[in-house]
């Protein structure tokens, strides 16, 4: 009788966790596992060259012709000069602002209001002022810059994705200014007034006692700065489209170009596959290092 | 007391000219970072020749609000920005009770395979939307959403950054308190909505606010989900605008105003949850 | 069940439950209980009986078992094994809120988001007090424990000692047949803990509530409570009133563990006065700590039927003094001076080290003082395999 009771009693709780654990679990399973092993087995389907023909089974062979192909293989190069534009500069640039800020004087609200300001943008809000401002005929910066009619910056090859990455970490920088700014004034005090009687000059003591301390806090927006960029299609689509002549054809885009203009979905499966499998492993690295020193100790 | 003027008189120049060269840096700062927004709010309210006009007019003396009414309505930036709201408060509400629930089932609730189904919860973090967009699109095409809220709003109904978190938050609930209300007769849901839920009220804002930036925010998915303005979100919408004449550079610049405001006001009023919930995404791959 | 019960002669009765002016008053029996999580045994047929009325203290170092007995009680958990009764009913069975128990926890268990005032009041909101009557028990039961003027603050900007209260007030506010008390005053300093005893000990004289309090702090099981119960690795070791269990412990554990400074137990070998050693019956005499020492003759009863000559013998620190015809020597290593008497930490010849005390008309000690102790009282034997008390 006893055994019974508790065994309902079990049962009643196990239920009631499954539940609570379905609506979550039933969104994952239709919109990421399902779609996640879609992909894989779209991938295996050469997509004919005139629609209403059926697509044909052509094996892991796309997988290699693809991912060794020079299509892929520039749009990765864009995508990791893209990284390179915005990622470091980008930290430094929040580090910067965030010692700056970092100050007890008058007024230094309305600066850190200012620097952190950027985080009310959106990509696409971003993306068109820029898009507006760099315009060729009527562009306030296009005047500026000296480039008043004729081939606007983003049309221009060489200059396409660096204004690209120069509007991205403008429109970062908020956030960064944030996260940098946060991590500053949780170093204790304590910390730098030690240094400062030990004698240690301003640069000497940012050098050698904020920076190390701040170093979690600058891998972690490597990381989360990393995969942002790689994930970043608003600025292209609404800058540059790829353009000019693919210059600025960052791997998401060319997966959506390859689905959506191009209706080729074997081959958007085929660089989808590709974009998950190099994020996967810029997540596992983020899991790894925020197990290590975060969530140290407190599993169940 | 008189302090003797050569020993004090030249730490206080350096600290002078240490401060002015500080408020220098800011200034330069201030104006690079915030001068795109600035010229933004100055062409809202000017008219497109001004706009044109060189030398630029930095400052508008007589400022006209005209062009927000025409974004407002002409532009259709209303409609996006209801189907905005609509999109994410729907978004960011289901995340809640979806994370909230099933983080508590994780922590709490005892049940076979705990262990695993929230290891799977947990994988989703690492299956970035923009991998899965094909196959996504094609689901909602045959499940007859295309072009729909549904469309917009069911693929973002969970959230495992909101589980693994609120899964933490809720471990974090000394067991003390279960036993204390347990002997009070409270079950697992009275718990959860008495003592848990409002314990983590800042988690809940924090969350509250990255969910809802996040929602707001996309891009990529309604626009390959979406194909009339009748359900076209705010940032899709923008690209419609930025496809405007050059004689209506006014409008896009208050449109993009409009677009950014309910995130601006919001961060206004959650200030003391922003940086947590700004980085509680930083999770997600 | 050894030791004697206190009486409680207007409330003993058999039915295991008494209606006095203040409500019911349960009596709570553990009938074989065991409770085991996976491979380990947190609690080993365990039976105990709380009588109606009495403060039953709970003591055994920390994970003996006591705060599951505690929880199997309240019915946060299920016994593998056995039954729990509460007054009449076998409540095994019985959800923890129709226990009829309240329970007061070491961490105070305060719902840090409300105020005082709805702490008190979650028993009662929880079980549909209506409203008006509500707000009666509270402000009583606030102004019996003086925190009539916390009552709209949150948990947070309490003082500990305050917390404690409020989480007492919690405990009393419904009048429940049983109160249960984990270590309610572990978290406090040394001087709120004393005070706090006597409140406790006070409170629980007006309400008369049947009370199981866990403890592993000795004083606190010897200054409250009316009966003690001993556990160590989950078994129950000895239960008895607090004179019984200092005087008469049932074993080794208990001797070293209830006492403040712990008895001095040490191997001795029994010399003569036994049927193996030989010598005059009634005459028991034993080596013990590097000297020759006499019994008492009770010893030679309870020798007679113990076959080995090695057992285990403990004196109480008062009952180790300074003798100049002692024939214990040692060196003093540590004087500590409490007022009447010194206590004195002594370094054997064998190099281990005991305690005595020297009543201050003794003389006054010194660190490094060479000395000689006699055993001035009782000598407890215990069975050296089994740690059994040899004897009574």
């Amino acid at each position: 009788m006893i055994p019974d009771r508790n065994r309902s009693r079990k049962w009643r709780e196990a239920l009631l966790g499954y539940l609570w654990v379905l609506p979550a679990l039933g969104v994952f399973a239709v919109f990421v596992f399902y779609p996640l092993g879609k992909a894989v087995w779209l991938g295996l389907y050469r997509t004919p060259p005139f629609p209403n023909l059926a697509s044909k089974y052509v094996g892991a062979s796309q997988y290699g012709s693809v991912l060794s192909s020079a299509p892929f293989l520039h749009s990765l190069e864009r995508t990791v000069l893209f990284v390179i534009f915005t990622v470091p500069a980008g930290i430094v640039l929040g580090i910067a602002l965030a010692a700056l800020a970092n100050q007890r004087l008058a007024g230094i609200r309305v600066f850190r209001t200012v620097f952190s300001s950027t985080v009310a943008t959106s990509t696409a809000v971003a993306s068109v002022i820029f898009f507006t401002l760099l315009d060729p005929q009527v562009g306030l910066f296009s005047y500026w810059l000296g480039k008043r009619g004729g081939t606007g910056i983003l049309q221009n090859p060489t200059l396409a994705l660096p204004a690209v990455s120069v509007v991205t970490l403008w429109q970062n920088i908020g956030f960064t200014f944030i996260l940098m700014s946060a991590a500053l004034q949780s170093i204790p005090d304590e910390l730098l007034d030690a240094a400062r009687i030990d004698g240690a000059a301003s640069w000497f003591r940012f050098r050698s006692v904020t920076l190390p301390l701040l170093s979690p806090t600058v891998f972690f927006a490597g990381v989360v700065g990393i995969i942002g960029s790689f994930q970043a299609f608003g600025q292209i689509d609404l800058l540059t489209q790829g353009g000019p002549n693919n210059h600025t054809l960052v791997l998401i885009y060319y997966i959506y170009q390859a689905a959506f203009t191009n209706n080729n979905y074997g081959l958007a499966a085929v660089l989808s596959v590709a974009l998950f499998l190099i994020l996967l492993i810029l997540t596992l690295g983020q899991f790894w290092f925020l197990e290590r020193r975060v969530f140290y100790g407190r599993e169940s | 007391m008189k302090a003797d003027p050569s020993v004090t008189a030249r730490p206080r120049t350096r600290r002078a000219v240490s401060v002015t060269f500080r408020y220098v840096l800011l200034g330069i700062m201030a104006v690079i970072i915030g001068f795109p927004i600035y010229i933004t709010v100055v062409n809202s309210l000017l008219s497109a020749p001004q706009i044109a006009a060189r030398p630029p007019t930095l400052f508008p003396l007589h400022p006209m609000w005209g062009s927000f009414a025409t974004a407002f309505n002409q532009a259709h930036l209303g409609i996006y920005l209801r189907n905005s709201m609509i999109v994410t408060v729907l978004i960011m509400v289901a995340e809640l009770l979806t994370s909230i629930l099933a983080g508590y089932a994780f922590a709490c609730v005892r049940f076979p395979f705990r262990r695993t189904i929230f290891m799977l919860c947990i994988a989703t973090l690492m299956v970035p939307m923009e991998a899965t967009i094909v196959p996504n699109r094609q689901t909602i095409v045959e499940l007859g959403w295309f072009n729909s809220f549904p469309a917009l709003i069911v693929p973002f109904l969970a959230s495992g950054v909101g589980i693994f978190l609120f899964r933490q938050a809720f471990l974090g609930v000394p067991r003390d308190l279960h036993d204390a209300a347990r002997l009070d007769g409270y079950g697992h849901f009275r718990f959860l909505t008495r003592i848990a839920v409002p314990l983590n009220r800042p988690l809940i804002g924090a969350f509250a606010l990255y969910a809802f930036l996040s929602a707001w925010n996309q891009y990529l998915w309604p626009l390959i989900v979406t194909e009339t303005n009748g359900v076209r979100t705010v940032q899709i919408g923008l690209r419609q605008l930025q496809a405007l004449n050059v004689d209506q550079t006014n409008v896009i610049f208050a449109g993009t105003l409009l677009a950014a405001l309910p995130i601006f006001v919001l961060l206004l009023i959650f200030q003391r949850q922003l940086v947590r919930g700004l980085t509680a995404g930083a999770l997600k791959g | 069940m050894a030791g004697v019960a206190r009486e409680f002669p207007d409330l003993t009765g058999e039915a295991g439950e008494v209606m006095t002016d203040q409500g019911k008053i349960s009596a709570v029996a553990l009938d074989r209980v065991s409770k085991r999580y996976g491979d380990v045994e947190a609690v080993c047929d365990l039976t105990l009986q709380a009588e109606p009325g009495e403060l039953l203290v709970l003591l055994g170092p920390s994970g003996c078992g006591k705060s599951t007995v505690l929880r199997l009680i309240a019915g946060l958990e299920s016994p593998s094994e056995g039954t729990v009764r509460i007054g009449t009913q076998v409540v095994n069975d019985v959800d923890p809120k129709d226990r009829d128990v309240a329970m007061v926890f070491q961490s105070y268990a305060l719902y840090p988001h409300l105020s005082v005032r709805r702490n008190i009041e979650f028993p009662l909101r929880s079980r549909h007090f209506p409203s008006n009557e509500r707000g009666e028990l509270v402000l009583r039961v606030a102004k019996s424990l003086q925190i009539e003027h916390l009552l709209d603050r949150k948990p947070a900007q309490l003082s500990g000692g305050q917390r404690q209260r409020v989480a007492l007030a919690r405990a009393v506010v419904r009048r429940p047949a049983v109160f249960l008390l984990d270590e309610p005053l572990s978290n406090l300093d040394a001087q709120l803990r004393i005070e706090m005893r006597a409140e406790l000990v006070e409170m629980h004289a007006r309400l008369r509530t049947t009370s199981i309090y866990v403890t592993h702090d000795q004083t606190e099981a010897i200054t409250m409570g009316h009966r003690i119960a001993v556990m160590h690795d989950g078994r129950l070791q000895q239960v008895g009133t607090p004179r019984a269990v200092y005087e008469q412990p049932a074993n080794a554990f208990v001797a070293g563990f209830v006492g403040n400074p712990p008895m001095n137990i040490l191997p001795a070998h029994i010399t003569s006065g036994t049927a193996n050693s030989g010598g005059a019956a009634g005459v028991v005499s034993a080596n013990f700590l590097g000297g020759e020492i006499a019994l008492g003759a009770e010893h030679s009863v309870a020798l007679r039927g113990f076959s080995s000559d090695e057992v285990l013998a403990g004196v109480r620190a008062e009952h180790l003094s300074p003798d100049p015809e002692g024939t214990i020597h040692a060196t003093v290593s540590l004087v500590e001076e409490l007022g009447d008497y010194q206590q004195l930490a002594c370094r054997l010849g064998t190099g281990q080290l005991v305690t005595a005390r020297a009543r201050s008309g003794a003389g006054t000690f010194a660190t490094g003082d060479a000395i000689a102790l006699a055993v001035v009282g009782e000598v407890h034997l215990f069975d050296p395999v089994t740690s059994q008390r040899i004897g009574s």
